[in-house]
């Protein structure tokens, strides 16, 4: 076959993989935003909003473009997926070409013609390498979804084809164009992840063996030193050193010149490309004039920030940050929101701050660094607001793991240490065996070797580790594996491919590295790009335990560049079977085997990346805003990325609820987001935030001491100058408002503190009743003059043990009292605690939501130990049966991930509140109701039956209606659960049982519950069950006494 | 592929007019683009709807990407006159991929 016949096949066969990943991936994309970052994503791209740092512009343009052809709003979420799935196609397609690529070079010597044999093997390893990625866990997850990782794995797959490419044109000028274009798509690709950047060394590689006839290892070491400093380069100095740049400029036609806002910057602009193009026109050695278009390029492709900054400025809903101006953009690209971890040498869990004597006091030592300038909006000028501070620390040692205080017994778990200081023994450990071992090595072989299930682990062994297939061989790690509770069995994330991917991959690795000097240079180029986007990450990142989910997709480069070596692998086996025999069936027939490598793979990873016809993120999303009533413009309070992003897409994209107001807690320490919050939005009012820029600015009343001894001499001061007292701090001292005003917001620094150990709100009984608050059961029958006498005058806020209110709680506060109960104030429940003020025995739950009130319910007897809080039964009957909808949770097949089986189980135990609820109102046909449609609702053919997802609480409510038949079947299922895990933990071997030991004391417990509930409704079954638990927890408790 | 043929002189220029030309559209889309998107936003005082409005979410980010788009084309244009002199037999490999 001709070279020229061969390119169209080649190119032919690259589109038929392009279109078998473009319709698996369309079959599978989520038809509507996924949990996590992705409705933020989506609903930024739609509305050109500014994401969190560092945003990810270059992709809002291509992902607006994309939901401009949604013919109703539903459909904007599906298009930014579909583009999404295009992109994974469009990566596969050009891994498929860099494949045949290489092999080719490997394969063949420069002749003119290709015998069928070798375009077999050619053709036949793209096609196994390529199919191989495309059915990858890691990348299939994002390739479904509206994360910005596909088309960042695009970028880096047409990044790396482009040097690949560039190869056959490298003498000619003309070739140089190429490497033009990769500077230009890096530096658009900067505008999606950074993780693009970490391509170069591999690249540098290509372009040294390529330039350099004679290659030595210096030459080697030298070309990846020096890409290595391209990368420092761009992103620690060229980057950085553009946007301070920029701020100089800003500094001296604003402040100085007294121009508007932004001209410094776009000068500054103006100037940067008139300065390099001049460069370009002045210098033509080709090196020279090469390398500064390639600039030029990387700054054009850099400009898609240009997007943030416009429209920050125009005060989007979604701004997070607000980098409207130079020095906030930059500090937004730097993503100085996120802890930095220390990396070469730096601070340890155990250290402490230094202190030093000032005075009579001792401060903590702090390194004064730059200057923090913020626009100050009415004097037209730059201000400078406060110094950065970089707290100095004791006891410091070399390569820092675990250098975050906050985890410390984490990490300690993970080490086996119990000193007070790590040793660096103890940091090597955790670094090996968390770090590279759990989080990321098991990543790797989940892709090529097999998932036990798609639970996050944190080190136990029965979620979320990688296994084989090989049965005697998991059963040996990880206990036998036929024993797990139903649950985990039946898990759809449970995928085992035998390690032939993996197996393939290495054999390719070994036979390229046989193949001549050729071989060992593309060895050497893999291998850069697979270390660089898997393990130097790993580095970089310094990952604290405890992370709030499996971290896989960062490291979908580097299963890449494993998935070219699967490729390779393939043709290799089919070229050393060519060297044996002359027969061309035999080598297709070999090929064919090896396609059946990816074919199997698919088919254990289809149905747990199949997220069609799930829409749970959207509805449940709603189901928060439609928890709040549809009057008074209520307002919600939460704090994490799934309990807001859904909403914020629920209102911005979905039009839902734009009545309502969404406040992040998280965010709510920041000056930004105070100020966003008091601006109007959509067809709701600006939060009931009185204060102004100055008292909330960053660096301002961050935290207030509280000093609860001057009470007394303020009280004091009430009884001796009542008039004198009264005009300086206000009617009662210790309200709310009064605090705020005359105290933290003071102009005297020594009056900024809280001077009480209560705080008081004063209530507007008329607002209470207005406001449909459900009264406490004791007064709910008194009308009229005595309602109002029984309502209480003031909510007392005790501040005992609490040494300080922060931002947070002030605000909290503040809203709290502005709002007086007619403007609906809630706090979702997936909020942990938000501060150290104790508001539970105010709430009163009407869904996925608590409302704030004036009664305390504990006092009023509505909640006490057995009822942690109260209940407004109709509200929730209401929200539950009617309200809220449930995202096609009844699909037969549908896959959940744990993400969503967890909001799944809030709605269940909502159920169950509900029935038990009516239950004890003596509404029992109500509470079967209930109970029959959460079985509806909330299928157990898609959300199983465990203990946590609220069926304990389920089959409770059964027994106390009556129920028996429907409660002993999910009882027995529960028990079921427990017993399984029990047996399957007995089965693992000599300290694996340490791990679990608690855990299974837990199951013990929870078995026991059961029995407890079995006893009243079927005395026979009661009997077996507690005798099988009373025997297993005979053989159990000599392994409890094992350590001790 | 690489004709010994020719020798690549080093007045040969890396790009034409043409190249210059797409380069100049595309930057000047880009920054007609942005220049479309600005605009104030809301205050405290009032929401301001405009921030979503048609000329600034829809037509400005295409004409942007257009532009970033274009400067692609005008990296890899390659005038067919500049084609002819160079690899004369090889010129139908170049036009793959």
């Amino acid at each position: 076959m001709s070279n020229l016949l061969f390119k169209k096949w080649n190119d032919f066969s690259g589109w038929i993989v392009f279109l078998i990943a473009a319709f698996v991936y369309g079959m599978t994309i989520e038809p509507t935003a996924s949990f996590w970052d992705c409705p933020e994503f989506i609903s930024c791209a739609e509305k050109l909003q500014v994401g969190h740092p560092p945003g990810a512009p270059f992709y809002m343009l291509v992902g607006n473009l994309f939901t401009q052809f949604a013919s109703d709003t539903s459909q904007v979420s599906y298009l930014v997926n579909f583009l999404n799935a295009l992109l994974s196609a469009g990566c596969i397609l050009f891994l498929f070409w860099s494949i045949t690529r290489l092999v080719k070079s490997l394969v063949i010597n420069d002749e003119k013609n290709l015998s069928t044999t070798n375009v077999i093997i050619i053709l036949g390893s793209g096609f196994v390498g390529a199919l191989a990625y495309t059915f990858s866990d890691t990348f299939w997850f994002s390739a479904v979804e509206g994360e910005v990782y596909a088309f960042s794995s695009f970028l880096t797959a047409l990044v790396f084809w482009m040097i690949l490419r560039w190869q056959d044109e490298s003498d000619l000028i003309y070739g140089d164009r190429w490497l033009i274009l990769i500077a230009y798509i890096v530096g658009l690709s900067i505008g999606v992840h950074l993780l693009n950047l970490l391509c170069i060394p591999a690249i540098v590689l290509v372009f040294y063996y390529q330039k350099y006839r004679v290659v030595s290892f210096k030459g080697v070491i030298a070309a990846v030193a020096i890409s290595g400093l391209l990368i420092v380069f761009i992103l620690f100095i060229y980057i950085p050193g553009m946007a301070d740049m920029g701020g100089w400029f800003e500094l001296l036609f604003v402040n100085m010149f007294g121009l508007p806002f932004h001209t410094g910057l776009l000068i500054f602009l103006a100037l940067t490309f008139f300065v390099q193009t001049g460069a370009i026109y002045r210098f033509r050695k080709r090196i020279v004039h090469t390398s500064l278009w390639c600039l030029l390029m990387l700054t054009v492709g850099y400009t898609t920030y240009a997007v943030i900054l416009i429209r920050a400025n125009a005060n989007t809903p979604l701004n997070e940050n607000a980098p409207d101006n130079i020095f906030t953009l930059k500090s937004y690209l730097n993503r100085e929101q996120y802890e930095s971890a220390p990396l070469l040498y730096g601070k340890t869990y155990a250290s402490e701050p230094e202190y030093v004597a000032e005075g009579d006091y001792y401060r903590v030592k702090t390194a004064k660094g730059s200057a923090v300038y913020r626009p100050d909006k009415e004097e037209g000028k730059y201000k400078i607001i406060r110094y950065k501070e970089d707290v100095c620390y004791t006891r410091n040692m070399l390569f820092p793991r675990m250098w975050n205080e906050r985890m410390t017994s984490s990490y300690k778990n993970w080490t086996g240490g119990s000193d007070i200081a790590p040793t660096q023994k103890e940091n090597l450990t955790y670094f090996i065996t968390y770090q590279l071992n759990y989080m990321y090595w098991r990543y790797f072989l989940w892709n090529f070797v097999g998932r036990q299930n798609d639970v996050q682990g944190s080190g136990e062994p029965e979620h979320g580790n990688w296994i084989t297939g090989i049965t005697w061989l998991d059963n040996l790690r990880l206990g036998d594996q036929n024993l797990l509770p139903e649950s985990l069995r039946q898990n759809k994330g449970h995928n085992v491919f035998y390690g032939l991917p993996l197996l393939l991959g290495l054999f390719g690795i070994y036979w390229q590295w046989n193949r001549s000097q050729k071989g060992k240079q593309q060895f050497s180029v893999l291998f850069f790009l697979f270390f660089m986007t898997g393990l130097a990450i790993v580095l970089y990142l310094n990952q604290t335990p405890g992370q709030p989910r499996e971290r896989d997709y960062a490291y979908a480069g580097s299963f890449y560049a494993f998935a070219i070596w699967i490729g390779i692998g393939a043709a290799g086996l089919c070229n050393t079977l060519c060297q044996r025999t002359t027969s061309t069936v035999h080598v297709g027939a070999l090929m064919m085997i090896c396609l059946l490598v990816p074919i199997q793979m698919a088919s254990q990873t289809w149905d747990d990346h199949d997220r069609s016809a799930r829409f749970t993120c959207r509805d449940f999303g709603a189901n928060y805003l439609m928890t709040l009533p549809d009057k008074g413009n209520p307002i919600i309070f939460c704090n994490g990325d799934n309990d807001t992003f859904p909403l914020w897409y629920n209102q911005d994209t979905e039009e839902v609820r734009r009545d309502a107001r969404v406040c992040n807690l998280s965010y709510a320490q920041t000056d930004w987001y105070i100020y966003q919050q008091q601006c109007p939005l959509y067809d709701a009012p600006g939060l009931p935030i009185s204060w102004n820029k100055n008292q909330y600015q960053e660096g301002k009343n961050e935290y207030v001491v509280i000093r609860p001894e001057l009470k007394k001499q303020i009280e004091e001061l009430y009884r001796k100058h009542p008039e004198e007292a009264r005009d300086s701090f206000g009617k009662d001292p210790f309200e709310v408002k009064n605090i705020l005003k005359y105290w933290v917001f003071s102009e005297k620094d020594e009056f900024h503190v809280i001077p009480t150990d209560t705080i008081n709100i004063h209530i507007d009984k008329e607002a209470v009743l207005r406001s449909g608050i459900m009264l406490p059961k004791a007064i709910r029958h008194l009308k009229g003059e005595e309602l109002k006498e029984a309502i209480p005058d003031k909510l007392c806020i005790p501040l005992k043990d609490v040494r300080m209110l922060t931002k947070v709680d002030l605000l909290i506060l503040e809203m709290l009292a502005n709002c007086n109960w007619e403007r609906p104030l809630y706090l979702a429940i997936s909020v942990g605690s938000i501060s150290k003020l104790k508001f539970d025995d105010y709430f009163v739950q009407e869904g996925l939501a608590f409302r704030f009130t004036p009664f305390n319910y504990k006092k009023w007897g509505d909640a006490d130990e057995n009822r942690p809080y109260a209940v407004d039964v109709e509200r929730l009957y209401d929200n539950v049966m009617n309200r809220y909808k449930y995202g096609g949770l009844d699909t037969p097949g549908l896959y959940l991930d744990e993400t969503t089986l967890r909001t799944c189980w809030y709605h269940r135990r909502l159920f169950a509140q509900l029935a038990k609820e009516l239950i004890a109102q003596g509404d029992k046909v109500c509470a079967k109701k209930v109970l029959a449609y959460a079985e509806q609702a909330v299928p157990a053919y898609n959300v199983p039956e465990t203990h946590e997802s609220g069926t304990y609480e389920i089959a409770t409510a059964y027994v106390a209606l009556g129920e028996k038949m429907k409660a002993i079947l999910l009882t027995e299922h529960l028990i079921a659960e427990a017993e399984d895990y029990i047996n399957w933990a007995f089965s693992l071997k000599g300290n694996r049982i340490e791990m679990v030991r608690n855990d299974c004391l837990y199951k013990f417990w929870q078995w026991n519950q059961y029995n407890e509930l079995l006893k009243n409704i079927d005395e026979k079954k009661y009997k077996e069950s507690n005798q099988r638990l009373e025997d297993k927890y005979a053989l159990f408790t000599p392994t409890m006494n094992y350590k001790n | 592929m690489k004709s010994k043929m020719m020798k690549q002189k080093e007045t040969e220029t890396l790009f034409g007019r043409g190249n210059y030309m797409i380069l100049l559209i595309g930057s000047a889309l880009i920054i007609a683009g942005y220049l479309l998107m600005s605009g104030e936003g809301s205050t405290p005082a009032a929401y301001n709807p405009d921030i979503f409005s048609g000329l600034r979410i829809k037509v400005a980010p295409i004409v942007c990407l257009a532009g970033y788009l274009m400067n692609i084309f005008g990296i890899l244009y390659r005038s067919k006159r500049s084609q002819l002199f160079q690899c004369f037999p090889c010129v139908h490999h170049h036009q793959n991929e």
